[in-house]
């Protein structure tokens, strides 16, 4: 084959790639690529801030700032044998109805299942032994009841009296939702209390919107929720999922910037609109 | 040359494929330089005209006899339109006595709130006065005496009226409303007033009604009401409500057909506003949230100052609208509410209902002077000093909150400062409206 006849070949080659790029790149839906990232200038603002506050930094300020989606949930409801029999079985249990809660007792403790999906379990029995209160304790003993689930995370261990509440939060696809908490008290090793936060996440709506830099959560923060804050120690800065209690069986939840404290306090900013979406003081 | 030609086309080729690769993979725009997304302008039907809101009672007298014209009754608007002449008069306003030492053929115009009659007329002699009611009489044809908003009573001459204009009038009040005055006989414990109670000459026919809530797209309404929806949370409450919230606005859609949509933030009003101002937001509120069908018609306004913890006033307004379905009000509820303030909407509550298939025969309702005696001592108990002014056909809206709301035919007892609704068919108290 001569050059020419190549050169031929080539330029009818290069035209049709040419024609399918130019009606890819018009066709190409202009979906937004994340945004950007925060720069280190704005981090050091951001730290800054919450030092003039006060704040002692304990964690990382992310700099990423993504695009997600509302989060669809359902209730998480389990019959009552379910609960009987993880914390009372084989043992004679008595009912009563106080208000739109449950309350069942045996002689280990009580137990009640409030409307809204909440479980909580108080034991009678004092503990009998002394042992290091632990969170792989705590994790233990969610494992023996049958308590535990894969999507559990360790969040934090705050420390009411002589109790030792350790906190686990239900994550989904790696994002916590701060609203489903399953705390395990100790008190000497011993557990007192649980308590039982749980939904069913079902999966993501399907539109994406660019969430608010963590920059920008911490300004509304320290605007109207730092004043709340006596523990000036920050624990975490993470985004996640944080919803009210609804009286609902599905609905869906939006993105939330926490900032926690070591007391266990956290402020929640809606990671859309930047209004505030709660707190816990 | 014809080589030269195709390698110099070969590399502009190999240029452009490598320039149009570059596109498609990197050349997507960030957020920060994207054109701001395009939202479609939702509305509902046409805004309503400034003027065709405030739409008053007009009420013809001689002698005994009374016509009344209710906004929604045939030949209203003729009969307002020649009506609106009496807004024109060509002398300044003097403070009056009210006008009721005059008897004879009367006139009379009652607007829903006080309003500023220049909405009308364009004539500035009323400027600074926002009118209640306004009264003319044939024995004093250019004069017209109007009460105010402060409920002082003004006198204004130089009034010209063209030739015939009463007799035009009297010919569009043909369809209106007949009226007389009731006295009942024996009755000790009403207080009413000496020319009798306002009630209608005839007793109306009425039938019991299941009620139906209006035909709303309510996909449309939620993109009327959110900016971005992809941010807009759904929450089905499990006792059929559905919510719908974005953390700045909410809106609650209730099973009987009720929505609710409220933007705290807009709650603190630093000014008040112009009743014109007001009207305008008003109209502007319901073209974007559901329209302003014609069965709905200005009940009343009412205005709120609100002091704040650091002394500073804040300032509410709110707009009633009820509905009429055959002629009759829907009392009970108002088919729409909305509080609002300089900043926007507070919160706008709308339960537009319509007549859905009658419940049994149609049957007359009881005579006004039956539904009086019916009343019983609770009156002295409950009206207290009030004085009974009028008693007009309604239909109560029962259920109001249930799944299956009806439509209760009844009889409205206006007191000078209060309402009662009364069962149209055994005269039974049902209760004391707002």
């Amino acid at each position: 084959m001569d050059l020419s006849k190549a050169k031929t070949l080539l330029i009818v080659a290069f035209l049709g790639l040419n024609i399918f790029l130019g009606y890819k790149v018009w066709t190409n839906p202009k979906s937004l690529r994340q945004g950007h990232v925060l720069t280190n200038e704005q981090i050091e603002e951001a730290r800054d801030l919450l030092q003039a506050y006060g704040f002692h930094l304990q964690t990382s300020i992310p700099k990423q700032i993504p695009q997600l989606a509302l989060l669809h949930v359902a209730r998480y409801t389990r019959p009552l044998s379910f609960w009987l029999n993880i914390f009372f079985p084989e043992c004679e249990v008595q009912e009563r109805s106080i208000g739109q809660e449950r309350l069942y007792a045996c002689e280990h403790g009580i137990l009640m299942i409030f409307d809204n999906g909440r479980v909580t379990y108080k034991a009678k029995d004092s503990p009998t032994t002394i042992m290091e209160s632990s969170k792989a304790l705590a994790e233990r003993y969610l494992r023996e009841k049958n308590l535990w689930h894969h999507s559990l995370r360790f969040d934090q261990v705050i420390t009411e009296g002589v109790k030792e509440n350790f906190r686990f939060i239900q994550t989904y696809q790696g994002f916590p939702l701060f609203f489903c908490v399953t705390e395990v008290y100790l008190v000497d090793g011993s557990v007192t209390d649980v308590k039982i936060d749980r939904v069913v996440p079902l999966r993501f709506a399907q539109q994406e919107v660019t969430v608010i830099s963590a920059l920008t959560a911490i300004e509304k923060f320290v605007a109207e929720g730092a004043q709340h804050f006596t523990n000036k120690t920050i624990v975490d800065i993470s985004l996640g999922y944080y919803s009210q209690d609804y009286n609902a069986s599905r609905w869906e939840v939006a993105p939330v910037w926490r900032i926690a404290a070591a007391d266990g306090k956290a402020f929640y900013v809606n990671a859309f609109s930047g209004e505030t979406e709660g707190s816990n003081f | 040359m014809r080589e030269r030609i195709k390698s110099i086309m070969l590399i502009i080729l190999v240029l452009s494929s490598l320039y149009l690769t570059n596109c498609l993979v990197f050349g997507q725009p960030n957020l920060e330089m994207a054109d701001s997304p395009q939202y479609e302008q939702l509305t509902f039907g046409e805004l309503k005209p400034l003027e065709e809101q405030v739409l008053p009672f007009l009420r013809l007298q001689r002698e005994e006899a009374i016509w009344e014209l209710a906004p929604w009754l045939p030949h209203y608007n003729q009969a307002w339109q020649r009506a609106r002449q009496l807004l024109q008069p060509g002398l300044p306003p003097q403070k009056s006595d009210p006008p009721a030492f005059l008897t004879g053929l009367k006139v009379q115009i009652d607007f829903p709130t006080a309003v500023d009659p220049d909405l009308w007329s364009g004539s500035s002699l009323f400027r600074e006065h926002f009118v209640q009611a306004i009264v003319w009489f044939a024995s004093h044809e250019d004069v017209v005496w109007f009460l105010d908003e402060n409920d002082q009573w003004w006198r204004a001459g130089g009034l010209i009226l063209p030739d015939g204009w009463l007799s035009r009038l009297e010919v569009a009040f043909s369809t209106a409303q007949v009226f007389r005055f009731a006295r009942p006989e024996g009755n000790d414990f009403l207080k009413i007033p000496a020319e009798g109670v306002l009630v209608p000459k005839e007793v109306p026919v009425m039938s019991r009604y299941t009620l139906a809530p209006e035909p709303l797209d309510y996909d449309k309404l939620l993109h009327s009401m959110f900016v971005n929806m992809a941010t807009v949370r759904r929450i089905e409450e499990r006792n059929g409500i559905h919510i719908y919230t974005d953390g700045q606005r909410g809106l609650q859609l209730f099973p009987h057909g009720e929505l609710e949509y409220t933007i705290p933030e807009n709650e603190l009003g630093t000014r008040p506003l112009a009743i014109t101002e007001l009207l305008k937001n008003t109209a502007e509120y319901l073209h974007l949230l559901g329209g302003w069908p014609d069965q709905l018609y200005l009940k009343n306004i009412k205005s709120k100052r609100h002091v704040f913890e650091n002394g500073r006033y804040f300032y509410t307004h709110e707009v009633a609208l009820q509905s009429v379905q055959k002629g009759f009000p829907l009392v009970g509820i108002d088919a729409v509410l909305i509080t609002c303030s300089e900043k926007g909407i507070v919160s706008y509550n709308r339960q537009v209902y319509q007549l859905e298939a009658p419940e049994g025969e149609a049957m007359p309702l009881i005579s006004p002077e039956e539904a009086m005696a019916a009343a019983g001592d609770w009156w002295r108990l409950q009206a207290g000093n009030n004085l009974l002014l009028s008693l007009y056909p309604v239909y109560y809206v029962d259920n109001a909150n249930q799944v299956q709301p009806v439509a209760q035919p009844a009889w409205l007892f206006r007191f000078e400062n209060r309402q009662a609704v009364v069962d149209g068919y055994t005269g039974k108290f049902i209760k004391w409206l707002e």
